[in-house]
């Protein structure tokens, strides 16, 4: 055998993953597919602007009205 | 339902898709086999269903950056295998030098009885213990050409490097591998007549 043939015998030949190592793999990526799906299917839309959001801004501005009240009452008037 | 023929490209495969996820699959039943084979040859059975499934679970997520790639899916899918085999370098290291030293009993696996096939066992020692011998970068390059069987254009693209890098790592390494075989399998050898005039 001549040296220059070294790379071409070390290729050899493989046996080929079985049936079942083949369904298995497949089954995972299948998983990860449906994954995907799920996760497209399941999210719900994104609100523009959600229920928390609004009842939060609204309690903020009830309570800078407050406070912006009190401060008007506390300050002296014109005499 | 299945909107492409079946001789469509991987790559109009993989583009449709990013709307149609399960047509990856046909990606899966077109490559598997050679992607297994090429992690088997080089981590053993054991690893390789591991490692081939993630590369296609990976290639799935990474779809999207597939973008405008040629047609053949091969270069891209085994520069994800080499990446997910490069987490157990040392592993293929001690792999190979193992094989060098004792020869196909030592692991009982399919692979080393397949690298004596056709093969003088001392010189496919030989160029095992050589392989082991080299930097990751060159071994990957040697073998996404010698097993998987990419041409420059393929293994740059698979290690994401230019073209005239990637040619240059596989002739340094094709050239360090067979020297180091031939001095250790053939101590008399001299190129002959031809080969020095060559």
């Amino acid at each position: 055998m001549s040296p220059a043939s070294l790379l071409n015998d070390f290729r050899g030949r493989l046996p080929r993953p079985s049936a079942m190592q083949i369904g298995i793999a497949r089954s995972d990526l299948l998983r990860a597919i449906a994954r995907e799906d799920g996760d497209t299917a399941i999210q719900p839309p994104v609100a523009p602007f959600p229920r928390l959001t609004i009842a939060a801004l609204a309690i903020a501005l009830v309570a800078v009205v407050l406070v912006l009240a009190l401060l008007l009452g506390a300050l002296p008037g014109p005499r | 339902m299945d909107p492409l023929p079946a001789d469509a490209s991987d790559a109009a495969l993989i583009r449709a898709s990013l709307e149609q996820p399960d047509l990856f699959t046909r990606v899966f039943d077109r490559h598997f086999v050679e992607i297994h084979a090429f992690v088997q040859r080089r981590l053993g059975a054991r690893l390789a269903n591991r490692i081939a499934t993630r590369t296609f679970v990976e290639a799935f997520n990474a779809r999207a950056a597939f973008g405008d790639r040629n047609d053949d899916a091969r270069p891209w899918l085994f520069g994800i295998a080499v990446k997910l085999v490069a987490r157990h370098h040392r592993r293929e290291r001690r792999r190979l030098r193992a094989y060098a030293r004792r020869g196909p009993s030592l692991l009982g696996d399919a692979t080393e009885v397949a690298l004596e096939r056709g093969s003088p066992r001392a010189s496919s020692r030989e160029l095992a213990r050589a392989i082991a011998r080299l930097d990751y970068e060159s071994r990957d390059a040697l073998l996404l050409t010698e097993w998987a069987g990419l041409d420059a254009t393929g293994v740059a693209a698979a290690l994401n490097c230019e073209i005239a890098v990637a040619g240059r790592l596989v002739a340094d390494a094709r050239r360090t591998v067979s020297a180091s075989a031939t001095t250790r399998t053939f101590p008399s050898h001299r190129p002959s007549t031809l080969e020095r005039t060559g």
